[in-house]
């Protein structure tokens, strides 16, 4: 982040782009997917939805979209071809869990300080086909920017590359380590933004203002078969 | 009889969990547990009988064991406890042994939690009363006989307790044992179970190295801190106090990052983790930061054991401060909340730090070089955040800024703050610059404190009083004038107060009534109006201002309690006062510079009295009765501003203390049954619908509502007539195939093209009723009227000059007396209420005239009756002088002993005996 003299200036903020299918059907538009496809959740427990894992044990997630009807006409549509999931997504709740494929989540290590876990997840997606090789990582901890240049400055890059850092009381944001992103844009992951004004890295700014999205935007496909070649509108 | 696998078969069966999930976010049912030997179909019974008394509809009973069944009921607790009452008495005159359970749903809360704590309330219910039917009711909604969820939430600590037990393979989890099973095996095998503890290495090095017996609640988190990484060094720390130095250079606490507070509780300390779960309170697990949050409380139990204790006071402080070193540390060394330092440093019972030796073990060194760091950035937020409700502030706010004052000086630089032109920036603005003049500090933060103050209050004061000014009301140019011109003394700040208060809006509850002190919407509550009145007063005791003198003095003549209030909340806790007399001596202090009259003040004084001081009521209570005439009426200027539920109270509580002294506002049982009765009227469909028999009345109900059998085509007959006035209901009468329109609202007309009613509500009636019988009623009185005829029965009742069978006569129709309650929802608060005026009416049957009233419902009145006869019955155990006044406020039913029931109860007959003579054989109302 521009603003910052120490570590943290090496990182910019994890901020996600929004799904949005739609394609037009005859008089009518079908809206295939939208961001709640890819906003996972488990199985609730106890009447609540947990948002934090702890890695003991692999769990289930699903989209918190239910629309039995997208459900059909997905299936319809996409006949015996898997549905392009997002290799990296958040999951149901106030951010503080993250679901990434295993390609990208196998090269991310974390300093026990992050207090990060790691929990085995498995997908049913938009088609309710079963999907494996996925990992949450969920952030139990946030830290103050003074902490992170404190306590994380000797701790080598490899092992914090992703640090959810406080903005107020109620609100936080994940930042990345410059070279995650750019090995991340090298491997083709479309879901992330790579390109930021400058209100958006100067982190004393963020905090003063105390409201943050870590929304990128939309990205909007006009079919279903431009979503599935990442073909964008 | 009590199934001790009860909560695992509710877990298991479908139908439970069915109902449990369909539970939204909003619903608050009863879950009512049946334990009987009656049968099924003899239950069944049972319920529609009390549910017919209750007038409730029920869902299916749910059968979980062959003697126990499950029932979800939604209903208001008077109506919940007239259905288990009403049960209860069925099944016990068929000599069914029965007990039931019934536990309020907090829809905040999970559903299982509920069903746990309503089998545990169950069993409790069944094991005290084990020959005797009886019922157990615990209900949130019913504050003031509402048992609380504590001794719930330790039985789920008892049964984390149990589940303690390490098993060192990882294994499948066995099935749980009942929970009856599980406390009673910790009851009766405690000698064991204390054994195994004690075999334990963490508790054999406490009890071989603490000065003080081990506690619960250390042995609690015992295993926790043992099993961190260098755990054994750092447990004997705990202890001893020893080896600190060693532990800090080798970086074990420091270290003590790396571990994550909830999961490893749940790994080695599982009666911790459920600990912790339970503060927290969150559906999910832990967040780190939550734990932070909340760490007062889940070392309640631990800080009461070790810091409110007079025995080895020492060892067991410097223990306590041991512990929060490591969780300091655990906590990646973020400053604890304000209730642990006030704990620590402010707290007289508890404190054990200065504010320097907390600040060095405590407060991180500052690590970047800012002028406020991150977190005294975040604390300035929420400070002005919590100064934004200014109405719900007290004196903790002046702690917190004293806090921070004293870690940095910069704090005070408005500079720092984001600025954004709010009011809460002038308050806390002014509340610096009154602790700058205080503590004789004047720099260049004070120049700029002063500068931000006053450079907007004025304008900002004339945009707030403008913006809530009557539609179509400008500031009088007066008002103007003497608020902006700087060379006026505030002589006349009563005059001025008179013509703000002719154009000032008034809140929505004091449009329709008189009120001594009218309730501005620019003083309600939520208005940020607050935040200035509140920066006068700072401003003022930092160096008074003639606009902050003004604006005082005309808002202690518009509105001198709200005005007080604002005030005075600055140097009281929340909930019990002043905060210490030399504060409360401050506050009275600090009002010499104003002109606060003698009544107001005497009523402030009233009001607070009456809450956190009885001594001192007692004396104003006698300063008012002794004084002469004119002085008494010269106070009641103030005390008759008080809200009605205070200025009758203390009136009450004079009549109490003085049986002589006469009620002034016996008159006002007027305006009161107004408000009971603007509740209780009938609308025009059920006025309509109240004229016919059971019988002969099919349906009066929305037309979205009505019940499929009558959901049929409408037809016209020659005879069908119009509503002479306009109404919002239509008559039909139910003739197999279709229905009849037999009378049209004139501004709603039945839609004859596509068969619509427009109305909102109908009256469906069976086929035998004539025409005649119809049309004779077709001139139904307007509201207006009806609500005069029932004013003006009434006061013909209550002065005795016609009977109670007359009133009803006139009224029947009219009135829902279904609603007649002493604590009637949604109920204006600024009316006062009926009870006072009952229990101080000197006339004794013009007193059971009030009572019949209000209990002439034939099921509801009863229990109206009860709680009626229970406050009679307590003033006169008063009055006897049997109780203190203190206690006479403070008892309910509840804390009477077996004598005192038997003598409230003999009450109760006479008093439902003279009733009865009252209300005769009143007229059957569907």
């Amino acid at each position: 982040m521009l603003d910052m003299q120490g570590i943290l200036k090496e990182y910019r903020p994890l901020q996600m782009f929004s799904v949005d299918v739609c394609e037009k059907s005859g008089d009518e538009y079908i809206e295939y997917l939208n961001e709640y496809n890819f906003t996972w959740q488990p199985e609730p427990k106890d009447g609540g939805i947990a948002q934090l894992f702890t890695g003991e044990e692999p769990l289930t997630f699903h989209g918190k979209r239910s629309d039995p009807l997208a459900v059909k006409a997905l299936k319809a549509k996409l006949g015996n071809n898997p549905l392009r999931l997002p290799v990296i997504s958040f999951c149901w709740g106030q951010e503080q869990s993250i679901m990434l494929s295993n390609k990208i989540a196998d090269d991310i290590y974390f300093s026990p300080i992050l207090g990060v876990t790691r929990t085995p997840a498995t997908i049913i997606d938009a088609t309710k086909q079963t999907r494996s090789g996925y990992t949450v990582f969920s952030f139990h901890k946030v830290f103050s920017y003074a902490r992170v240049e404190s306590r994380l400055a000797d701790v080598p890059v490899a092992q914090r590359l992703m640090i959810r850092i406080q903005l107020t009381a109620h609100k936080s944001m994940y930042l990345v380590h410059q070279s995650l992103l750019t090995r991340w844009q090298a491997a083709g992951v479309t879901e992330l933004a790579y390109d930021f004004d400058n209100q958006s890295l100067n982190l004393k700014q963020l905090i003063k203002k105390g409201s943050y999205t870590s929304s990128a935007g939309y990205q909007t496909f006009d079919s279903l078969a431009d979503y599935q070649k990442c073909k964008l509108t | 009889m009590f199934n001790e696998n009860l909560y695992s078969i509710c877990q298991n069966d479908p139908e439970v969990q069915q109902a449990l999930k369909a539970l939204g976010s909003y619903d608050n049912p009863c879950f009512v547990l049946v334990c009987s030997k009656a049968k099924r179909q003899q239950l069944h019974s049972a319920f529609t009988y009390g549910a017919t008394y209750a007038e409730m509809a029920l869902t299916e009973l749910i059968a979980l064991a062959p003697n126990t069944q499950l029932l979800l009921v939604e209903g208001e607790y008077s109506e919940i406890k007239i259905l288990v009452d009403a049960t209860l008495e069925y099944l016990k005159e068929n000599n069914q042994l029965t007990w039931m359970a019934v536990f309020r749903h907090n829809p905040i809360g999970q559903p299982s939690d509920t069903l746990r704590w309503n089998v545990t309330q169950l069993q409790q219910l069944i094991a005290d009363n084990r020959l005797h039917s009886r019922i157990a009711l615990n209900d949130y909604t019913d504050r003031q006989n509402w048992p609380g969820i504590k001794q719930y939430r330790e039985y789920d600590q008892v049964e984390g307790n149990e589940q303690k037990r390490p098993s060192q393979t990882a294994e499948q989890p066995k099935a749980k044992p009942s929970l009856f099973s599980r406390m009673l095996s910790k009851i009766f095998s405690h000698a064991a179970s204390t054994e195994n503890e004690h075999e334990a290495p963490y508790l054999q090095q406490a009890n071989a190295l603490l000065t003080f017996p081990l506690n619960d609640e250390l042995i609690e988190v015992a295993p926790f801190i043992y099993y961190l990484p260098a755990g054994d060094k750092l447990w004997h720390y705990v202890l001893t106090g020893e080896n600190g130095d060693t532990l800090r250079e080798q970086d074990l606490l420091l270290n003590l990052d790396h571990v994550l507070v909830a999961l490893h509780a749940k790994q080695h300390a599982p009666a911790f983790f459920q600990r912790i779960c339970c503060a927290v309170a969150t559906s999910g697990f832990p967040e780190q930061s939550e734990i932070q949050d909340m760490l007062d409380c889940i070392f309640e139990g631990l800080s009461d054991k070790l810091l409110k204790t007079q025995e080895s006071h020492q060892q067991k402080q410097g223990c306590y401060l041991r512990i929060l070193d490591i969780f300091y540390h655990l906590l990646d060394q973020t400053p604890f909340n304000e209730a642990i330092y006030e704990q620590l440093v402010e707290d007289e019972d508890t404190a054990c730090l200065n504010f320097e030796t907390y600040k060095q073990r405590f407060i991180p060194p500052e690590s970047v070089n800012d002028e406020l760091n991150v977190r005294q950035e975040q604390a300035m937020t929420e400070l002005l955040d919590d100064l934004e409700s200014v109405h719900g502030l007290d004196y903790s706010i002046l702690k917190r800024i004293t806090r921070l004052r004293s870690e940095t000086r910069n704090v005070c630089d408005p500079n720092l703050w984001q600025l954004q032109g709010n009011p809460n920036e002038g308050l806390l603005a002014a509340m610096m610059l009154a602790m700058d003049k205080h503590e004789n500090v004047h720099d260049q933060h004070s120049q700029a404190l002063l500068q931000l103050i006053d450079q907007h209050l004025l304008s900002a004061i004339l945009d707030n009083i403008s913006a809530e000014l009557k539609p179509k009301s400008t500031l009088p140019k007066v008002v103007k004038v003497w608020l902006e011109q700087a060379d006026l003394e505030a002589v006349n700040a009563k005059q001025i107060a008179v013509e703000l208060s002719a154009c000032l809006e008034l809140e929505n509850s004091h449009k329709q009534i008189q009120s001594a002190q009218p309730k501005y919407e620019l003083l309600s509550s939520i208005s940020d109006f607050h935040m200035l009145l509140a920066t006068c007063y700072w401003r003022s005791l930092a160096n008074p201002t003639s606009l902050t003198q003004r604006v005082i003095a005309l808002f202690l003549a518009l509105a001198p309690q709200v005005t007080l209030s604002n005030f005075a909340q600055f140097y009281c806790n929340r909930y019990n006062g002043f905060v210490t007399p030399r504060l409360q001596q401050d506050f009275y202090q600090s009002l010499q510079h104003y002109n606060v009259s003698e009544p107001d003040l005497f009523a402030f004084k009233v009001r607070y009295c009456q809450q956190y001081d009885m001594a001192e009521y007692l004396v104003l209570i006698a300063a008012y009765f002794q004084s002469e005439p004119a002085q008494r009426q010269y106070l009641e200027q103030g005390i008759l501003r008080l809200r009605p539920i205070c200025y009758q109270q203390f009136f009450a509580d004079v009549w109490r203390m003085n049986p002589s002294y006469i009620f002034t506002s016996a008159h006002e049982y007027v305006d009161i049954f107004q408000e009971i009765h603007r509740h209780a009227l009938r609308c025009d469909d059920e006025v309509f619908a109240t004229h016919f028999t059971k019988e002969q009345l099919l349906c009066v109900d929305y037309v979205e509502s009505i019940a499929k059998q009558y959901q049929l085509p409408i037809k016209l007959t020659a005879a069908t007539r119009v509503m002479p006035r306009d109404t919002n209901f239509t008559v039909l009468r139910y003739q197999k195939d279709h229905l009849e329109l037999l009378i049209d609202s004139p501004n709603r007309p039945f839609d004859r093209n596509e068969g619509f009613l427009n109305v909102l509500s109908v009256v469906i009636l069976a086929p035998d009723v004539t025409d005649k019988a119809v049309f004779s009623l077709i001139d139904l009185p307007p509201l207006e009227t009806r609500n005069e005829v029932i004013t003006q029965s009434l006061t013909q009742y209550i002065t005795g000059n016609i009977t109670f069978s007359d009133y009803q006569h006139a009224t029947k129709n009219y009135i829902d007396s279904k609603v007649y309650s002493l604590d009637i929802e949604g109920y204006n608060r600024d009316v006062g209420n009926i009870l006072p005026i009952i229990l101080t009416t000197q006339d004794a049957a013009k007193q059971l005239r009030l009572i019949s009233i209000l209990t002439s419902h034939p099921v509801r009145g009863k229990y109206v009756l009860n709680d009626i006869c229970l406050e009679l019955y307590l003033d006169k155990i008063f009055q006897a002088g049997h109780i203190t006044l203190d206690e006479r406020h403070a008892i309910r039913r509840k804390d009477l002993n077996d004598a005192a029931r038997k003598e409230l109860a003999t009450l109760q007959k006479k008093t439902t005996k003279q009733l009865a003579t009252l209300h005769g054989v009143g007229d059957a109302i569907c």
